[in-house]
């Protein structure tokens, strides 16, 4: 099913030529502009740290789709992750392949393993669903390393160096790969918010967070459950190969066990609780998260906390903080500003109506 | 022939833990409509306890009698402080706390015990000699031991639940809580004890199958048999009690003798054949083979 | 024996408060009746009593606070309801459906019990060993009774016992409840929309209008007086 399938024809909600709003979009444009040139100036490792943020920002935005606006838990987001990084260090050390050109076949793969992981969700829903993804990203480096010929098996892939320099018409020189990743993972993380958020503004994604709040109605009155799920996990699947296909050209080694483990799948999650669910900033605060809370523990301790660290936040922010930082900021404008109708406003975050 | 009875023995050990692993995640499940992702580690704590109060000396049966205390008060605190705080608020942040506490656990596992391998004791002898000969295939005690255990676990937890007050009580909760509730049944006390005996049941699985995986005991032990129980559980039907066993001794078999035989599959692909097998379970008999319909309760 | 006495009892679901301000009082022994037209709040006071539902105001059983105490805790303290819809224990058996009511009981007469309900019953006592779920309505309505009673409830709460029930049935059904009410004492709080039936039963009556006690009085005042009948009863 083409991706495009869910913006054809569909009428932004935003109505164009309201200036106030064109003048915040400019504002906001040369803010975000503005902060990424000031991230640019940072120290190398820093800015390799904010490389490596956009792109699991990324790979979250994809994870949004489906857990955040479609309510469906995956759990097989390494898997899709792993697809597009796969794909991209294979075709650059076998096909030759530049960089750049080998992301689309990345994310024409993983919208096509997004298709597949989601198909299931046209008809099992809930813990079933997260079972069954549960399931692939079980079985994906047990692939990887059932076809070692391609994979290297569970030693892993090595792309040289030499075969990841910038591009010439970029500008970069050859020294200044991790400046010219910076930029590359930013502009695709941009272009990835853009998609989403008119995903989720147009009327289809309407429908589809109507078939998560209220599968029954939603379906009534027209909505096809079973072809918007898995719509939804095939764009969802697309997006996070591409930052599979980012992550392998950043950090130019791959291994099943390292990346591509359930344990993936739950980083990518925790950071989408932790930024907030169905939220279109979520997901990139989401990438910090995902990026520092190991950087940090790791400084703390032997190494072997941060998973306890990631636990125990991930249950404090769905007890405490159910909406994740973006919700609770959405929120606090309002709060702020109506303390008349404190205590009025409800979880945010319903799924199956209980 | 001697090879097929190997592989038949070793696909009934594997089968049986399976079995309990798959047995506690009914349990779990007919108490709290949730699959408990974090059995498995759970059960991996409780085996590292025992372990480790085996080489401060302990008889591995006493450890065994810690594991299974420690074991119902870790599953009944979670019930109580993680699970039933997010009953109203549904599926979804009910999986959320337990994968929190799946990975929480594992890496307190690690903070304690460290990334080696340990070999670990068993409950049975586990010498070069000691086995039987069966058509030419050696049986070790071990295993056999394994089928034992397992059986008289079985059959404690069956009569349990079909035979006593208790039993009675969890049946009526897991039918309808609102009616046993209303018959003066503590449901919330039920499922606290559910949620406690499925981790005694996890923890007993855990050492039997320590002492004989291919992993020994390390941190990644127990997550095949959390894989392998809950595709177990799903093919026996979530809520079905003697589909579990059914589900685990058969997936434990077929596991032993398809990646035996079957090239294709070979020695990498074990996991993912359980899961084919439940996933395509899911998709063509959403209710498992012996399950009934699973009612979305309100 | 006690005696149930609510004064000012609201409740409802989420904000809305469905009943207001209620106040009502079952003597032990005695047979009381809420009359009202669908959607008045009957089945919410119900629950209300039996704790199914946050309630605000006082309800006492003995002398007892019992508002906002959970269902089972409730049941344990002598009041067992029959919900409506029966809440059959579908994959247990009759006989297990019977254990279950009365599974807070250390006596030893529970078996006792069993036969007596099932002689009141003998279409239970054919089928004590198949699940409950194979019953039909009617015979559903008879175990929940059953089951209720096996806790030897000193109140007892049936929310439209003869809803859905043929007619015949619905007879059976209500002799049986007076025979219970004449033997073991229980009182009974029933809600009905049959109010032919439970006049003939209930010696005081309420009656609910959206969510409010309208009017109360013994039941002689209720047959006697056709305004009202004609006004709350339809009839």
């Amino acid at each position: 099913m083409p991706a495009s399938s869910m913006t054809d024809g569909a009428p932004r909600t935003r109505i164009p030529g309201v200036p106030s709003g064109q003048r915040r979009h400019v504002a906001v444009m040369v803010l975000v502009i503005a902060l990424l040139l000031l991230g640019s100036q940072a120290p190398v490792y820093r800015v390799s740290q904010l490389t490596a943020v956009f792109i699991f920002a990324l790979a979250i935005m994809g994870l949004n789709l489906v857990a955040g606006y479609g309510g469906m838990l995956s759990l097989g987001h390494s898997a899709i992750l792993g697809v597009g990084g796969y794909t991209t260090a294979i075709l650059i050390n076998d096909a030759r392949l530049t960089p750049l050109s080998t992301i689309p076949v990345a994310v024409v793969l993983g919208v096509l393993a997004g298709a597949l992981i989601g198909l299931p969700a046209s008809r099992v829903k809930g813990i079933y669903l997260a079972l069954v993804t549960l399931a692939f990203a079980v079985s994906f480096p047990e692939f990887l390393k059932r076809f070692d010929g391609l994979t290297g098996g569970a030693g892993g892939l090595i792309v040289r160096s030499r075969d990841l320099v910038p591009p010439p018409w970029s500008g970069f020189t050859r020294a200044e790969r991790g400046e010219w990743m910076y930029w590359l993972a930013a502009a695709a993380l941009l272009l990835g918010f853009a998609l989403v958020r008119s995903l989720t503004s147009s009327r289809r994604g309407l429908a589809i967070r109507a078939l998560r709040d209220h599968e029954v109605a939603a379906v009534a009155c027209g909505v096809s459950a079973a072809r918007d799920r898995v719509t939804l996990f095939a764009i969802s699947g697309g997006i996070t190969a591409g930052a599979g296909a980012l992550y392998a050209m950043y950090l130019g080694a791959l291994s099943p066990e390292s990346s591509f483990t359930v344990f993936t799948s739950i980083q990518l999650i925790t950071g989408l609780i932790i930024g907030g669910v169905a939220t279109s900033l979520g997901p990139v605060i989401g990438g910090f998260a995902v990026v520092f809370i190991p950087a940090v523990t790791t400084e703390l301790t032997n190494g072997q906390a941060y998973g306890l660290v990631f636990g125990v936040i991930l249950a404090a922010v769905v007890f405490l903080m159910p909406s994740g930082i973006a919700g609770w900021l959405n929120g606090l404008p309002k709060a702020l500003s109506v303390h008349r109708h404190r205590g009025t406003k409800h979880d945010p975050e319903r799924h199956d109506g209980g | 022939m001697t090879l097929l009875v190997e592989r038949l023995a070793d696909g009934l050990t594997n089968g049986f833990v399976y079995a309990l692993m798959a047995l506690a995640l009914v349990v779990v499940f007919r108490a709290s409509s949730t699959v408990n992702f974090a059995q498995a580690e759970m059960a991996l704590f409780t085996t590292y306890l025992a372990w480790w109060m085996t080489t401060k000396g302990a008889s591995i049966w006493l450890a065994l009698i810690a594991a299974c205390i420690v074991g119902f008060i870790i599953g009944a605190v979670t019930e109580r402080t993680l699970i039933r705080p997010m009953e109203k608020r549904g599926e979804m942040p009910t999986l959320l706390m337990l994968v929190a506490l799946f990975t929480a656990l594992n890496s307190i596992d690690g903070l304690i015990w460290g990334l080696d391998y340990h070999s670990m004791d068993g409950l049975f002898p586990g010498g070069i000699d000691d086995y039987i000969s069966v058509a030419g295939a050696r049986l070790y005690f071990e295993a056999i031991g394994v089928w034992v255990a397992a059986i008289v676990l079985l059959a404690v937890v069956f009569a349990a639940i079909n035979k006593t007050r208790l039993g009675l009580r969890m049946r009526a909760a897991a039918d309808n809580p609102t009616s046993a509730a209303l018959s003066g049944i503590n449901v919330g006390r039920i499922y606290t004890i559910g949620w406690g005996g499925a981790a005694v049941l996890g923890s007993i699985a855990g050492i039997l199958i320590a002492p004989i995986s291919a992993q020994q005991l390390s941190l990644a032990t127990m997550f095949p048999v959390l894989i392998y129980g809950s595709a177990a559980a799903i093919i026996g039907g979530l809520n079905s009690l003697g589909g579990a066993v059914i589900g685990g001794l058969s997936l434990g078999l077929a596991e032993s003798l398809l990646t035996g035989y079957v090239d294709l599959i070979g020695p990498q692909m074990h996991q993912t054949t359980a899961l084919a097998v439940m996933v395509i379970v899911l998709l063509f008999r959403p209710t498992g083979l012996f399950g009934s319909r699973l009612e979305e309760r309100v | 024996m006690s005696t149930l006495e609510v004064h000012g009892m609201s409740a409802g679901y989420g904000r809305a408060a469905v009943i207001h301000d209620i106040d009502l009082r079952v003597d032990p022994g005695q047979v009381v009746v809420i009359l009202g037209a669908n959607g008045a709040g009957k089945t919410t006071t119900m629950r209300a009593l039996s704790g199914e539902v946050p309630v605000s105001g006082s309800i006492t059983f003995g002398g007892r606070s019992i508002a906002n105490l959970r269902p089972d805790q409730i049941a344990r303290l002598g009041i067992r309801a029959v919900p409506q819809g029966r809440g059959t224990l579908t994959s247990l058996t009759v006989r297990e459906n019977l254990l279950v009511g009365a599974s807070c009981r250390a006596d030893s007469e529970v078996e006792a019990d069993i036969a007596r309900w099932m002689d009141a019953f003998p279409a239970l006592a054919r089928r004590a060993d198949q699940p409950a779920g194979t019953l039909s309505g009617g015979e559903q309505q008879m175990l929940a009774l059953a089951r209720a009673l096996l806790g030897r409830p000193q109140l007892l709460l049936c929310d439209e016992p003869s809803l859905g029930l043929a007619p015949v049935i619905v007879r059976d059904l209500f002799s049986f409840l007076s025979t219970v009410n004449a033997e073991t004492g229980t009182s009974l709080l029933l809600v009905e929309q049959n109010a032919n039936l439970a006049l003939n039963l209930a010696s005081f009556v309420y009656l609910l209008e959206v969510g409010y006690i309208v009017e109360s009085g013994p039941t002689s005042d209720f047959v006697n007086s056709d305004a009202i009948r004609r006004a709350y009863l339809g009839m």
